[in-house]
């Protein structure tokens, strides 16, 4: 077996040992259930934080499953390059996974995949801020993936949602990440890893479907589909992961509002 | 991408423009621009073309090689993107400047040509686990005018259709290894399958309208565009939302049924081209003239 080399170091890379693990030939036999026991239309358990990061004007932490996402929004800073002027704010976004957040080995291409996130999350993000009220400033949020068991990009959209809600930077609505996989006539909500990379379905439609959602505007600000699909299926689930949602809001508005009561008991305090 | 200053003006008169179906060129808002396809434009290559729509100008080459395939897909073979952009089309490109939206444009086609029922790459294994085929496409850009991923996407496909990869023979040697075996003869040469691959339509809004193939004036118009690759056969293999705006559900179905419909009908049109562009194929005296 040719297991390449480094050509950097001349040194021969190393591989991960789950690479001479023998595999179920057919996988989960096209999950007749879903590992976990949860219903096609069933979210796993989630948990939104506010507040971690303390030196960010704002932050956000996920827990979908065991999906763990950190957010911080850095700024409004003022930007000191004449070239970079702007009457718009510039919003920049990175994205990076922690070297043991993905199962597996250490990936060599994992940054291609960042690069995709970081202009994923950025272009959803944007229409969410009023960059029009902070000309000639910058915003950067940092999106930190600390373990991947799918939807890690969903999470990072509403780590980030939750981030700029409490940093205080106007905004037009909060902003949820939802997504589903597609297999055959089935549609799994929130799936696993394992679900996500699991092989396509012999026929019919199949992939990922991400989408970024501001709920009282009504907008989609994301979207992102792999796979195999059509438009007309493709936009059934669109509505469905609207509906799903609208189901994820009460719980983000309680965790700002949990950060709320909180400051307003530390100026109490202070007073 | 560069940016082009357009003044408010410019772009009421524009958006107006759409809103009663003309455009500046002419055109409706669902008419491509005239689409320049030739092949062969790289001799040096296994497959090339060169695709030219107004003042968007793409050179693709594909170099085959022989390499260990992936240890996920041991029976398939590879297909890797790299998108220059040269500082021709913008001095912003310079040196790293067109990285960003070249390695953009690169996972987006990868994202397309992923799943093997859009192009089958398992014709291209020599040696299971062993040897495959890897398809190195450069795509090199040469002129900015609008509708990138389009241009793009349509000048790999050409590309793909051009590919002509020598006949190998594998035999068992005599210590027992598999022996690789090239032919010679340029008439065993065997063509890709590319019947299913999908191509870029990609619908901008501008105004409450959806728009195709967009001038870069358009471009500096519309807030938001549809980005999705859709097969001969109508299914789509991606999509995306690019831009820095937001979308209603309807519109975002709208936009969908518009892309199936276009991409369809503009495969239909690419395929006669090729066949028609194929006999035509290294005669031409240069790719710029």
């Amino acid at each position: 077996m040719n297991l390449g080399s480094d050509r950097k170091t001349r040194v021969a890379a190393s591989v991960p040992y789950q690479r001479f693990m023998v595999r179920p030939r057919e996988p989960e036999k096209e999950f007749c259930k879903r590992k976990d026991g949860r219903r096609d239309e069933e979210l796993r358990p989630r948990i939104f934080e506010s507040g971690l990061v303390s030196d960010a004007s704002g932050s956000g932490y996920v827990e979908q499953g065991s999906t763990k996402v950190v957010a911080a929004v850095f700024g409004p800073r003022e930007v000191t390059r004449r070239k970079e002027f702007s009457l718009k704010a510039q919003l920049r976004c990175v994205f990076t996974f922690e070297p043991f957040a993905t199962p597996g080995g250490r990936q060599e291409n994992i940054s291609l995949l960042e690069q995709r996130y970081s202009s994923w999350l950025e272009e959803s993000l944007k229409p969410v801020v009023q960059l029009r009220r902070y000309p000639k400033a910058s915003i950067d949020i940092r999106v930190t993936c600390l373990e991947n068991d799918g939807g890690v990009l969903a999470a990072a959209l509403t780590a980030c949602g939750i981030a700029l809600a409490t940093s205080g930077i106007e905004t037009f609505d909060l902003v949820i990440g939802v997504n589903l996989r597609a297999h055959g006539d089935r549609v799994l909500m929130d799936p696993s890893h394992a679900e996500e990379d699991a092989a396509p379905s012999r026929e019919g439609t199949y992939g990922n479907v991400t989408l970024g959602f501001m709920p009282v505007l009504c907008q989609i600000t994301g979207l992102l589909q792999t796979g195999d699909s059509e438009p007309a299926t493709l936009c059934q689930q669109i509505s469905s992961l609207i509906k799903i949602a609208h189901g994820v809001k009460p719980l983000m508005e309680e965790c700002l509002i949990d950060l709320g009561k909180l400051q307003e008991k530390l100026s109490e305090v202070q007073m | 991408m560069a940016n082009l200053a357009v003044s408010d003006s410019e772009k009421t008169f524009i958006i107006h423009g759409v809103e009663d179906n003309l455009r500046c060129d002419g055109r409706g808002c669902l008419d491509y621009r005239h689409i320049e396809l030739e092949l062969g434009a790289a001799p040096n290559c296994s497959g090339s073309s060169h695709v030219r729509i107004a003042n968007t100008d793409v050179l693709v080459g594909i170099k085959a090689e022989i390499a260990a395939p992936d240890h996920a897909a041991p029976d398939r073979g590879r297909i890797e993107f790299f998108v220059d952009l040269t500082a021709n089309a913008d001095p912003e490109f310079e040196g790293t400047g067109g990285d960003e939206l070249g390695q953009q444009i690169a996972g987006a086609l990868a994202e397309a040509y992923v799943s093997k029922r859009f192009l089958d790459l398992s014709s291209l294994c020599i040696v299971k686990n062993q040897q495959v085929w890897v398809l190195f496409v450069d795509i090199l850009i040469l002129e900015l005018g609008g509708s990138l991923y389009d241009a793009v996407s349509i000048a790999v496909k050409a590309a793909l259709y051009d590919l002509r990869i020598p006949k190998l023979t594998v035999s068992i040697g005599e210590d027992g290894k598999p022996e690789i075996e090239v032919s010679d003869d340029p008439h065993t040469q065997e063509p890709l399958a590319i019947a299913n691959v999908p191509c870029f339509v990609t619908l901008s809004k501008i105004g409450s309208q959806f728009v195709v193939d967009v001038s870069q004036e358009e471009a500096e118009c519309s807030t938001v565009n549809m980005c999705c690759a859709i097969a001969p056969n109508g299914r789509m293999a991606t999509t995306m939302k690019t831009g820095v705006g937001s979308l209603h559900p309807d519109s975002l179905i709208e936009a969908l049924q518009l892309a199936q419909e276009i991409g369809v009908a503009l495969h239909k049109a690419l395929h006669k081209q090729f066949v028609k562009a194929q006999e035509l194929s290294g005669r031409t005296n240069g790719f710029l003239l």
